[in-house]
């Protein structure tokens, strides 16, 4: 089953609170404006919170919070009906033509009592309750509550008490009896309403004359309903009775008596059984801001660029902050594997070119000797070596084919110096013995002079012509040494070095 | 404790303000004074960076070349080891002689000159066709040793007519020099 809710009364001397079956009344101290003390805020917070605690209610639990009628104005308005927000607009434009004070510096609430009546003229109207007061009051009760740990709904002490008149019944006129002051609130049949607070009835109510009777007076103008409720005081309740006569109807009301238990807390909680719609409730809408300051989208704008500002600043900085460490670190090891990649690709790349320049061009030069090589040359021998000295033994018909020889190998631009060290007749006049020397020139012009056929035409097995520095072709299909093939001269070709080399040419 | 009057509380406000203010200029000083050293070793640390692209961009090209001769003369210098690479380099010169027709005959060994970066030197003598012996010229290069011809004795063979005897002195480079020469850089 769903326990009744906090209710709270805030008399005018005294708070008293019903939470389930127990109850609390603690003493107020009000400021001449009436407005509570600071020692009595301070004071009634823990003792509230104590309270809640011990009762075993948790923190922020919600209260129905009834406040005295000191202070608040009870009007019953007859308005164009229409429904939900608009009527609460409505509401809200009359409270300004109508009410001393602007709605957002007022606690405000409305109820409709009952269904809309049609008019003469045809329109229909509503007939509403409405209720205001101060919002400094509200908020003063509301800021208490708060730091109590609790969260305060806000009503009339003298609607609630009407709960216990009949419930559900939205005419009424009650009287609460205390000797502190006397609440009187009428809710009329005919769209009249009004609460009015009167002088306690402190001490014996039958001495007290003057009070009473000028209850009764105030009663008697105010034009009642036939029938008054009366909470409170039942003594004081059965001298006004009897000082009212006939003419009124009084009805005393016992309440329960005990620790926050009054006519107001019992009503809250009755109206808390009932329907949210039966509550007027006091609700404060927000103050506009003061129009001098900067729109908020302006500040929050401004405040945007500010901060891309500083971000524009800070941005260097932020950036070398987070950066350096990881890039320091980046760099040093990129540095090492660097240096080691450095290092092995120099050594690679080194060694690989010491052994393409170390290579003695062995095929070249024998193409060439095989090119200036004239017919019937027999080679006895040939030795090379890679410093470029080349030695060569042959022989040949006569003394003008030595001749020949030589200036071709000197025309072909391979050799250096050609050197005819020795040429010797041979016994039957028949041939020429020559031993010949030649230096190759040096690797690196030997290799600018592209002898012998290159890699596509070897490929191909064509004799194309290759050129010597002097401009002379030298066909011949001989490999050159930067050939990859296993085998690019073919083993049955009769190449010139061939037959040089095998036997008379 | 006596309650300070409004001037007193105002004097006390003012005086905080200022302080505030001091220790945030003096403090932000010093804090971007750290920031702007922070950011300079940073902008070091960038040039730094791009100074080691640009000296490694002519790399590139040296892997290039590296990797263009490593295919020209099928060989890898990583995986040359001293101890294996002379006699591995013999049994495939044998093989290759023997592949291109000629016939092997005998093959002496020798220490080469360190100085020269020379591993040893082997002497090889064969005979045959003088299209083999050009062959076997040819496929010396790619035999995936570094061997240098050093030097070359052809004569004809007086039994066979139409052979050369080839007497072929040819000396193999020492890589690992390269790696001490290497180090010895770094």
């Amino acid at each position: 089953m769903k326990s009744p809710p906090l209710a709270i009364e805030f008399s005018r001397s005294s708070l008293k609170l019903l939470a389930d079956h127990r109850g609390a009344e603690f003493p107020l101290d009000r400021q001449t404006d009436g407005r509570l003390t600071q020692a009595c805020r301070e004071r009634l917070v823990p003792a509230l919170q104590q309270f809640l605690k011990a009762a075993g209610w948790p923190a922020n639990s919600p209260a129905w919070c009834a406040i005295d009628a000191r202070g608040v104005s009870l009007r019953c308005l007859r308005l164009p009906a229409v429904g939900g927000e608009g009527l609460h607009q409505v509401v809200q434009l009359q409270i300004e033509s109508e009410f001393p004070l602007p709605p957002e510096e007022l606690a405000w609430g409305f109820r409709s009592l009952g269904e809309p009546q049609p008019e003469a003229d045809g329109s229909s109207k509503q007939a509403v309750l409405v209720a205001a007061v101060k919002k400094e009051v509200v908020e003063d009760y509301a800021r208490l509550l708060a730091a109590a740990g609790i969260v305060p709904t806000f009503t009339l002490a003298a609607l609630a008490r009407t709960a216990l008149v009949r419930p559900g019944s939205e005419l009424s006129t009650t009287l609460e009896l205390s000797p502190a002051l006397c609440e009187l609130a009428v809710v009329g049949p005919q769209a009249s309403a009004c609460v009015r607070v009167l002088p306690g009835l402190a001490g014996d109510p039958d001495a007290a004359g003057a009070e009473v009777q000028c209850l009764v007076k105030t009663i008697r103008n105010l034009g009642l309903l036939p029938k008054l409720y009366v909470f409170g005081d039942s003594r004081a309740g059965q001298v006004l009775a009897s000082r009212l006569g006939p003419e009124v109807v009084c009805e005393l009301l016992a309440t329960s008596s005990g620790p926050g238990r009054s006519a107001a807390t019992l009503g809250l909680r009755e109206l808390a059984a009932g329907p949210v719609k039966e509550f007027l409730i006091l609700g404060v809408k927000p103050a506009a801001p003061p129009k001098n300051l900067a729109p908020p989208e302006l500040m929050a704008w401004g405040l945007r660029a500010a901060l891309l500002l500083l971000a524009v600043l800070l941005f260097p900085a932020l950036e070398a902050l987070l950066l350096t460490a990881p890039l320091a670190a980046k760099v040093t090891s990129f540095q090492d594997r660097a240096r080691q990649a450095e290092m092995t690709v120099d050594r690679d790349l080194d060694f690989l070119q010491y052994v393409k320049q170390s290579q003695p061009p062995c095929l070249e030069s024998i193409y060439v000797i095989s090119q200036a090589a004239p017919s019937g040359m027999h080679l006895e021998s040939l030795t090379m070596n890679r410093r470029g000295e080349l030695a060569l033994r042959a022989s040949l018909r006569n003394g003008d084919q030595v001749a020949e020889f030589r200036s071709k190998l000197i025309g072909s631009g391979f050799f250096a110096s050609v050197t005819v060290e020795e040429q010797t007749p041979s016994p039957d006049h028949q041939k020429v013995n020559i031993r010949l020397t030649a230096q190759w020139k040096a690797l690196s012009i030997l290799q600018t002079l592209a002898v012998g056929p290159t890699l596509q035409n070897s490929g191909e097995a064509t004799n194309h012509p290759a050129k010597t520095d002097s401009g002379k072709a030298l066909p011949g299909p001989v490999a050159s040494p930067g050939v990859t093939s296993t085998n690019p001269v073919s083993p049955g070709a009769s190449t010139p070095a061939a037959a040089a080399l095998g036997g008379t040419h | 404790m006596r309650t300070l009057s409004t001037q007193e509380k105002r004097t006390i406000r003012y005086a905080s303000i200022g302080i505030g203010i001091y220790l945030l200029l003096f403090g932000g000083y010093a804090v971007w004074g750290s920031l702007q050293q922070r950011t300079a070793a940073y902008q070091q640390l960038l040039k730094t960076a791009a100074d080691l692209k640009q000296q490694l961009r002519p790399y590139d090209d040296r892997v290039l070349v590296a990797q263009k001769l490593m295919n020209q003369f099928q060989l890898d210098p990583a995986r040359l080891t001293r101890a294996k690479v002379v006699g591995e380099a013999s049994a495939q010169l044998q093989k290759a002689a023997a592949s291109s027709g000629i016939q092997v005959g005998p093959i002496r060994e020798s220490p080469a000159k360190t100085a020269a970066k020379e591993l040893a030197t082997l002497q090889f003598e064969g005979a045959g066709p003088v299209a083999a012996v050009l062959g076997l010229f040819q496929r010396l290069q790619t035999l995936g040793y570094p061997l240098i011809v050093d030097s070359v004795q052809i004569t004809p063979d007086p039994m066979r007519p139409s052979q050369v005897k080839l007497i072929l002195t040819l000396v193999i480079l020492d890589f690992d020099q390269w790696k001490a020469e290497g180090k010895s850089h770094a």
